[in-house]
């Protein structure tokens, strides 16, 4: 049984008779043109192993379901998924054409054969879908934790199945604090605190789980688009392997063994690691980015000359958009409680204010023009709104992509907005909050 | 409910569970004692397995922020932890509800 590692969260698992692969997010870039994976050549079709017996894919952030790697594997490969509240996922598997889409239940061992086994473990949030998966056979067993934040007790239940070797998130996900009007100092504090806490976590979890090997993958991405090139500043939420390695190593617990392992690479189940390419490190990652940024730079514009422009309607578009998705949701509203100022820049844009805060019940959430009174203060080119209020890009993965600009007051969070446009369907936010309210 | 616990069985700087139905946790920053409850709202992580920075208890888990002293969530508003209150005899604290 073996390991191929093929970059971000995608693993190749073989065991004696069977091919899994779980993540596959190989060729081009994801999140709007704008992320690569951490290679210092971009990967081709070649690098893509289709002759698989099953695909399990984590969640729908392009990172881990990407469509361009996706179509290049038959469409009757089985693709199995945890079973989320909602079946957005799903249908958009099969929009792929994928034919047999397979929704597993949450730690409900799924016995694909004889010599393989996986488990998918679900995350525990209420507002988000993800999850993680545990793969058995007969030779060992491997955990995968992709992106997913996991609840305490499932992680001491993939202790209690002794994995050999477990791959092991190591960065955050996320636009914060990149995105954001901070000054360079502000920013650089945000980010390292960040980074610390997720490598922190890292640890946490390969204490917890303590596979004989642990692999630290799943982690930051490289921009290599000029536009995004300070994006890759070495003060970043986004890590490289080589510091969860290194922080792991400062704890003096030797009990698992930390895998450093660049795209391509190989591991056995008894650890013996093969190396094929060099490994982006925090100590290399600017040269390699560099590099990769003129070679991909060509191919990067066409493909962003290619997302076409906001049509002449966008105005009418944003409006009935948010309109919709504020006031078919009252609990959600009142969560939100903010002032949103969103600036659809360029061609076709324009300035609105979605009043969503808790007093406002009726009439219109959405207004042209300019407010001093937000809370959340939105730059986004013209043709991703377009897109999004179109629903054929999700939030999510425009804000993932950092193409745009933001500001907070105050400075926090506000998960409640973000799950609004995360999936504003009205069953599943009202769903939520019934939890919710009896959880706070 | 009411949990008795020994001032010297706390040390300073060290986040100790002290009940675990329901879990409770303190921590004593060598002036102040502060009770709240010892499970992350985000994905029940115990909270003693956290570190404490002056007043900011961050989640060994996925790094969720607490402020010691009242509970409240700081890294996402309106999940807070529950505060308990601290009444302080000669060698002993007394943990109750708050009022």
């Amino acid at each position: 049984m073996f390991t191929k590692f093929l970059g971000q969260a995608c693993t190749l698992i073989e065991t004696k008779n069977e091919r899994i692969i779980v993540d596959p997010w190989i060729v081009g870039p994801c999140n709007v043109n704008s992320w690569y994976t951490l290679r210092n050549k971009a990967a081709t079709r070649k690098n893509i192993p289709t002759d698989v017996d099953y695909i399990y894919i984590s969640h729908e952030h392009q990172d881990h379901f990407q469509e361009e790697t996706l179509k290049e594997f038959n469409k009757n490969i089985p693709i199995y998924i945890c079973k989320f509240p909602t079946d957005r996922f799903y249908n958009e598997i099969l929009k792929l054409g994928f034919k047999n889409v397979v929704e597993l239940p949450s730690w409900k061992p799924e016995k694909l054969s004889n010599d393989l086994e996986i488990t998918s473990i679900k995350n525990p949030d209420l507002m988000f879908e993800d999850s993680a998966l545990l793969i058995k056979s007969d030779q060992g067993t491997i955990f995968c934790q992709t992106d997913c934040k996991m609840d305490f007790n499932s992680l001491k239940k993939v202790n209690a199945a002794k994995p050999d070797i477990g791959f092991f998130m190591y960065s955050v996900a996320n636009w914060y604090p990149d995105a954001y009007n901070y000054s360079q100092e502000k920013r650089d504090e945000i980010a390292m605190k960040r980074k610390v806490n997720k490598i922190n976590g890292f640890v946490n979890y390969v204490d917890i789980i303590k596979p004989k090997y642990a692999i630290a993958y799943a982690g930051g991405p490289l921009f290599p688009h000029k536009s995004q090139l300070k994006l890759n500043y070495p003060i970043t939420v986004f890590g490289c392997p080589d510091e969860p390695k290194k922080a792991w190593e400062n704890t003096n617990n030797s009990k698992t063994e930390i895998i450093l392992m660049a795209a391509d690479d190989e591991i056995t189940i008894n650890g013996k690691h093969t190396k094929c390419n060099e490994p982006i490190l925090s100590t290399n990652k600017i040269d390699a980015v560099n590099e990769l940024s003129l070679e991909i730079q060509d191919d990067l514009n066409r493909r962003r000359n290619g997302e076409g422009e906001a049509s002449s309607k966008l105005h009418n578009e944003i409006i009935d958009y948010f309109n919709k998705i504020i006031s078919e949701n009252p609990n959600a509203r009142k969560h939100i409680d903010m002032k949103v100022q969103l600036i659809a820049d360029g061609k076709n844009g324009g300035d609105f204010v979605l009043d969503i805060s808790k007093d406002k019940e009726s009439g219109t959430f959405v207004t042209e023009g300019k407010t001093n009174d937000w809370n959340y203060w939105m730059k986004i080119p013209a043709h991703l709104v377009q897109k999004a209020v179109n629903n054929e890009l999700l939030w999510e993965t425009l804000f993932l992509s950092a193409r745009w600009q933001g500001d907070r007051n105050p400075d926090q969070w506000n998960e409640h907005f973000i799950n609004l446009l995360y999936d504003p369907d009205p069953t599943r936010i009202s769903n939520i909050y019934k939890i919710y309210e009896k959880m706070h | 409910m009411e949990i008795i616990i020994k001032k010297k069985d706390i040390p300073i700087n060290e986040l100790i569970e002290i009940s675990t139905n329901p879990k409770i946790i303190i921590f004593n920053n060598g002036e102040k004692y502060f009770a709240i409850s010892g499970i992350c709202p985000h994905a029940k992580w115990p909270l003693e397995m956290g570190k404490v920075k002056e007043k900011t208890l961050t989640c060994a888990g996925h790094g969720w922020e607490f402020d010691i002293t009242n509970g409240k969530c700081t890294s996402n508003p309106g999940r807070g932890l529950r505060a308990y209150k601290i009444i302080k005899e000669e060698e002993t604290l007394i943990i109750t509800d708050c009022d």
